[in-house]
């Protein structure tokens, strides 16, 4: 039995600031049939992800293939990225939570 | 416990921190230093003996008195080297010092002296109300009730938080007050709070406007997790904050399903009780979101995260009050159109040119105001009070004053001009009289730069040689078409000529600051011959696929390879752009282009834009008018991916459709239909049907219809496009899409064999029976959406048949 891959992505929102979808809204890890989600609370640039993912009825790891086959940068995005290695998925959604909303930080 | 440790002596810089993420890089020019006020206060940092609770209260301390961008500058760098320092231990003993719940929860994968997410919390730069340190306490109270309710985070487990904490000193009960319970009672509330649960249905929720009020259960489900968030029992220790917090992520859970309008109405009937009851004030009651009301009216909501929403109400209100004042000055030059034209006096007099001074630092202050409140106040609980302040977020566009501005400095003297942007800023020689007005108008208009402009002046006075760099891309400088100043007609009845007048020119308005907003549309030819900069990294980094890469006039651009479809799908979405623009529909100007040996797209930036709000409630008119025409254009180019994040609204407040990357995938397969969504099994409905739907279940904003008949100008322009030019404009993604056997291709086929009679058909014939069915579906547009609206029971629909 081999164990299911692990994948992490930024759900990114538009940000005026740059142009493009650079605002964090949430990190999604998916391994097999396993997902975790984590919001950045009260961001508004969440919402649309939000919406997106609570209409969705696909699995999340068919879902998230199809956001990434059609997000383009200019409207909404998601990055995929390295996961950071914690024993279970939510701990790396939570690592990857961590420093990207460090990055993101922003005064108002 | 106090952040009593003594840090390791260090010499701290105070000049300008390097910017990190998307910080607002510092400009590009030698920054004055600090004031000695500045130096004096974060003097302790450098004291050999000092702890780190007394180095963090000297930054506290210089926080206080930050007086300009120097010693914000040096504030930021003291605080980020000093806090940056600190191991994560030493971080979450002073966090817990300063009122943080559960830092142990956070950082968990942070290295020592790398970003850790406390330390921005502790960062006395940044002020309470910061979105992110909001966040992060948020976030810590959100994983300690996912691992009180048994989850592992990391491996870590409810006990060794709880363990943790004991050792940073925390364990106590959270601050707030309560009341004193038995293990029973505790018993009972939890009860309680599990019947309230199940008697949460968000669906149940009325407008209280319309229907007899009823908040779905959810004013019964806070008040019992309130009642046991404040619950004292000494007994029960830990046991209880892990009842607490186990409760709190059940309760978050529930919340996290209810979205929409009827959480607007159940919240808001909440809210008004809470307000009525002295529990919120008027600022917290009318100027945050829902979301943020709801964190507020938690017990369960860290006490630091509940102060600070009430400091971010308070400051919205301050912003508010800030904005009437700007407003009124503004007002009072007769640049706003409830007061007629621009009202400026001649610039023959010093008065005049004092007034112009004076008009155009009202008119930025205005608009910089305006801004502060908008970036909140539409999804704040008070918007429609607020939209009646800040008006359409169209209008007055700094475009369109800067327009009219132009039209009134026509009949003023270039010495006169001068003198008023000499008295705005403007280095007083060599300026031509467009580059003095643009200086002007850059007070107002950020479209306009004054050091760009300065910058011009001085290179045309040094004559350097003529440049041969291709055609640059910028937003037209001189914006939309002036427009004649407007007329004071009186209050117009509803139905009166004058009143459907001042429509159809509002309108033109919006689209004239929609066209000013995007970016201009160079040939494609010019494109094709750029030689674009390299790579820049993205923000987020990762394994992204998308680049950003400088124009030869300096613009951004992204590159997305088309991996899939190798170059088919670049081609589709680069031909749905140029349609849409053919047809009046506004659109990113999309290219296909080959970069670093990869075929894909490339599209210029808007900056500015957000996208259109998830909330059909929050959509006007002009707004459900736009969506009405883009489902023309995408139906058109088969694109059924056009979903609220898929509409960009730009800093005019116009709406931008992007992202045709589905145009025509399935064509062949689709249906004109409110039920056909094939991307809605991945949560992608697109706002047009979104906006229908609201229609019919009233979840319109009051008095805003879908209107058939808008779709009028769209289906109009379709019919104007000859069937060659049509067909030429789609020949590329005929062929690119039959070389890549993309989405459509094998119902094109299936359908030319049954047209041919033949099993066996050509790759050409394919190619050709897209065209066909692409220009049959141009053609048919009219009677197929008058047929769309009719069976939808929008009853204007049989109108688009009937007018020419």
């Amino acid at each position: 039995m081999t164990t299911p891959h692990r994948r992490i992505w930024a759900l990114l929102a538009r940000d005026p600031r740059t142009g493009w979808a650079s605002a964090l809204a949430g990190v999604l890890g998916v391994e097999g049939d396993q997902h975790h989600l984590s919001w950045v609370p009260y961001a508004p640039a969440a919402e649309q992800w939000r919406a997106r993912v609570t209409a969705s009825t696909a699995p999340a790891a068919t879902a998230v293939e199809e956001w990434a086959e059609l997000a383009d940068g200019v409207s909404w995005d998601l990055v995929e990225l390295e996961a950071p290695g914690s024993p279970d998925l939510r701990g790396d959604v939570e690592f990857a939570f961590d420093e990207l909303v460090f990055l993101d930080r922003r005064a108002r | 416990m106090g952040g009593g440790t003594t840090k390791a002596h260090e010499s701290f810089v105070v000049s300008p921190a390097p910017t990190v993420g998307t910080e607002t890089p510092e400009p590009d020019h030698v920054v004055p230093g600090p004031s000695s006020a500045m130096l004096d206060a974060l003097g302790p940092l450098s004291e050999p003996d000092a702890t780190a609770a007394e180095q963090l209260a000297a930054l506290k301390a210089a926080a206080g008195i930050v007086g300009d961008a120097a010693d914000e500058a040096a504030l930021k760098a003291a605080s980020g080297q000093f806090l940056g320092g600190l191991d994560t231990e030493q971080l979450a003993e002073l966090a817990l010092a300063e009122g943080f719940e559960h830092p142990t929860l956070v950082g968990l994968n942070a290295a020592s002296g790398g970003p850790h997410p406390l330390a921005h919390w502790l960062d006395p730069a940044y002020p309470p109300t910061s979105p992110t340190k909001l966040a992060i306490q948020a976030k810590a109270s959100e994983r300690f009730a996912a691992v009180a309710e048994g989850a592992t985070i990391a491996g870590v487990t409810l006990a060794d938080v709880a363990a943790a904490e004991a050792v940073a000193g925390a364990g106590g009960p959270p601050s707030g007050g309560g009341w004193v319970a038995t293990p029973a009672d505790v018993v009972t509330a939890s009860a309680a709070l599990h019947q309230a649960l199940v008697g949460f249905d968000i669906l149940q929720a009325t407008n209280p406007a319309v229907d007899d009020p009823n908040d779905g259960g959810l004013g019964a489900l806070l008040a019992a997790e309130n009642h046991l968030a404040t619950a004292q029992c000494a007994e029960l220790g830990i046991e209880l904050q892990a009842a607490k917090a186990s409760a709190k992520a059940l309760v978050d859970k529930s919340l996290a399903g209810a979205t929409g309008y009827r959480q607007h109405w159940a919240v808001d009937q909440v809210v008004a009780g809470a307000h009525a009851d002295g529990i919120l004030s008027e600022a917290e009651a009318k100027n945050l979101n829902r979301t943020e009301q709801l964190a507020l009216l938690r017990s369960s909501t860290a006490a630091t995260e509940r102060a600070a929403l009430g400091e971010v109400a308070s400051a919205r209100a301050g912003e508010l009050a800030a904005f009437v004042e700007a407003k009124a000055a503004y007002a009072a030059h007769g640049a706003l159109p409830v007061a007629g034209g621009l009202e400026l006096a001649g610039l023959d007099s010093q008065p005049g040119k004092d007034g112009a001074v004076a008009f155009a630092t009202a008119a930025g202050d205005y608009f910089d105001q305006r801004a502060k409140v908008m970036s909140w106040s539409t999804n704040a609980a008070g918007s429609v009070e607020f939209s009646t302040l800040t008006g359409h977020s169209w209008v007055p566009g700094q475009s369109e004053l800067t327009s009219t501005f132009r039209t009134w400095a026509k009949d003023q003297k270039l010495a006169d001009l001068r003198a008023v942007a000499t008295s705005l800023g403007m280095p007083a020689a060599g300026a031509s009289r467009a580059q003095v007005q643009n200086y002007i108008a850059a007070s107002w208009d950020p479209a306009l730069d004054k050091s760009a402009i300065i910058a011009a002046v001085a290179a045309k006075a040094a004559k350097p040689a003529k440049a041969t760099v291709p055609k640059p891309v910028v937003p037209p400088a001189a914006g939309p078409a002036p427009l004649a100043p407007p007329v004071s007609l009186g209050p117009p009845s509803a139905r009166s000529f004058a009143a459907k007048h001042l429509q159809i020119v509002e309108a033109l308005k919006a689209h004239q600051a929609l066209a000013a907003d995007l970016p201009a549309r160079p040939p494609a030819e010019h494109v094709a011959a750029w030689a674009f900069g390299p790579a820049q990294a993205a923000h987020l980094g990762g394994a992204h696929a998308k680049s950003l890469h400088a124009a030869p006039d300096g613009s951004i651009w992204m590159f997305k390879p088309d991996k899939t479809a190798g170059g088919a799908r670049a081609h589709a979405e680069a031909q749905a752009s140029a349609i849409f623009v053919r047809v009046g529909v506004p659109s990113v100007p999309v290219y296909v282009r080959s970069i670093g040996g990869k075929v894909g797209s490339v599209q210029p930036l808007v900056h500015g834009a957000t996208s259109l709000g998830a909330d059909p409630k929050g959509w006007s008119q002009t707004d459900v008018d736009n969506l009405v025409r883009y489902h023309v254009a995408a139906w058109a180019v088969g694109d059924h991916d056009g979903n609220p994040a898929n509409v960009i609204r730009t800093p005019s407040g116009g709406l931008c459709p992007v992202d045709q990357g589905q145009a025509f995938k399935f064509f062949g397969r689709d249906r004109l239909a409110v039920d056909y969504n094939p991307n809605d099994s991945f949560g992608s409905v697109p706002a047009f049907h979104q906006a229908y739907a609201a229609a019919k279940a009233g979840g319109l904003a009051k008095g805003v219809a879908v209107r058939p008949e808008a779709a009028l100008p769209t289906i109009k322009a379709f019919e104007a496009l000859p069937d060659a030019a049509y067909r030429a404009l789609l020949a590329p993604v005929a062929t690119e899409g039959v070389a890549h056997k993309v989405h459509w291709v094998a119902p094109m086929r299936k359908d030319v064999a049954e047209r041919l009679g033949t099993a066996s058909v050509s790759d050409a014939e394919v190619a050709e029976q897209f065209l066909r069915t692409a220009v049959a579906r141009k053609s048919g547009l009219r009677a197929t959406f008058a047929g769309f609206f009719t069976a939808n029971g929008f009853g204007a629909g049989a109108k688009l048949e009937k007018v020419a």
